[in-house]
């Protein structure tokens, strides 16, 4: 069988960065948003910098059409893929993606890891703090926090009085960003379109760490 | 090498014959969609693997033996996750609007439109070679697959390029 670890290794342009600010002891920082002052797990700023560096990068060349991101555990040395994705450079309405349009101060979106509901660290924060807003906190994002945290001792107070408690890593989390080109090849070693080679991921992950997988389709 | 794109297609049309798998004509090509009825022949075939895990496949057939795989999906329950999809497709519901318009023209289907159904257990060989052969990864790589060979045609929404 196709081994996806050795084809991500030796996809040259992907790059491993964490993916949560933590203390020394894996306790995930938060930030607060907004009038109601919601409570936000916060990116690690090497997270940010890569993520804006490869979009702004990469935006004018007509040959790149997006990143396949993958997050994964770092296990005893292990990479231990838990969910696979991609932001499209193309939109599905306008030309370019409402994801990573003017991605530097696009904190709401950030090409599908934005602060907003909708987005990954807003939806797994929902998840996460149980804030109110106007849905509720999505099943999917309950899967995540169960997989990606337990829960601290640490009680922080936020600006209007209300305590909350804070979440730590039960493994070091990192998100592997894969800036991808047409015709790029896939794990198939095929040429692949971004979207073909989320699928022929996904399509291996599924088998060879079906305990992990956080993506519900495929699994 | 050849074209990836008419590798891929061979890929899939090789995978769908050798799996042998039965197939079903859903829509009749010029018929008015009006006339088009749930037969019980059609809810019979649907129906007949409903205690395994099952690929699907809708093709459009282009001549003989050319088909075009245009929605890939999984079921435990093929025959109700198809009552679903045709009841959202005559009602025209939004999700739905891309079937309408890629099947359909002046109320008339374009195409002959067949179901293909593959149970697991007919799963001996992977689409793409060396990939797994569960269904979930199965149903993956043929998305995978028809992204690239035929992305004018897929339906799958999640699936297709932009």
């Amino acid at each position: 069988m196709k081994d996806l670890l050795a084809w991500m290794q030796s996809t040259m342009r992907a790059e491993e960065v964490p993916l949560f600010e933590t203390d020394e002891r894996g306790v995930v920082q938060i930030k607060y948003q907004g009038e109601a002052r919601k409570p936000i797990l916060k990116r690690h700023p090497q997270m940010e910098e890569a993520m804006i560096r490869i979009v702004e990068g990469n935006l004018t060349d007509p040959r790149w059409e997006g990143l396949l991101y993958i997050m994964a555990w770092k296990m005893d040395g292990q990479t231990i893929p838990l969910y696979i994705g991609k932001a499209e450079k193309k939109g599905v309405v306008h030309g370019l993606s409402a994801n990573i349009a003017n991605i530097a101060k696009n904190k709401g979106k950030f090409a599908r890891w934005g602060d907003g509901l909708d987005y990954h660290i807003g939806d797994l924060s929902h998840a996460v703090f149980g804030f109110m807003a106007y849905r509720k906190p999505q099943r999917k994002y309950k899967r995540w926090a169960e997989t990606l945290f337990t829960g601290s001792d640490i009680l922080v107070t936020d600006p209007t009085g209300i305590d909350w408690q804070l979440v730590r890593l039960k493994y070091p989390v990192v998100l592997i960003l894969i800036p991808w080109f047409l015709e790029d090849l896939g794990p198939s070693t095929l040429p692949c379109c971004l979207s073909s080679a989320e699928k022929e991921v996904i399509g291996l992950a599924h088998e060879l760490f079906p305990q992990y997988l956080l993506n519900k389709d495929g699994t | 090498m050849k074209d990836y794109r008419i590798y891929k297609r061979e890929l899939m049309q090789n995978w769908l014959s050798e799996t042998g798998s039965e197939q079903t004509l859903l829509f009749t090509a010029r018929i008015a969609t009006d006339q088009w009825t749930f037969s019980p022949e059609l809810r019979e075939f649907l129906s007949q693997h409903s205690s395994s895990e099952c690929i699907y496949v809708m093709t459009v057939n282009m001549e003989a033996k050319h088909f075009i795989p245009v929605y890939i999906g999984k079921s435990t329950h093929v025959l109700k996750r198809w009552e679903s999809h045709l009841q959202g497709f005559f009602q025209r519901r939004k999700t739905y609007l891309r079937w309408w318009d890629l099947l359909v023209a002046e109320n008339r289907f374009c195409f002959d439109t067949c179901i293909f159904v593959i149970p697991q257990e007919k799963i001996v060989s992977s689409p793409l070679p060396d990939f797994p052969l569960s269904v979930g990864s199965v149903e993956y790589q043929l998305i995978s697959l028809a992204s690239d060979a035929y992305p004018e045609y897929l339906l799958n929404r999640e699936g297709n390029r932009r």
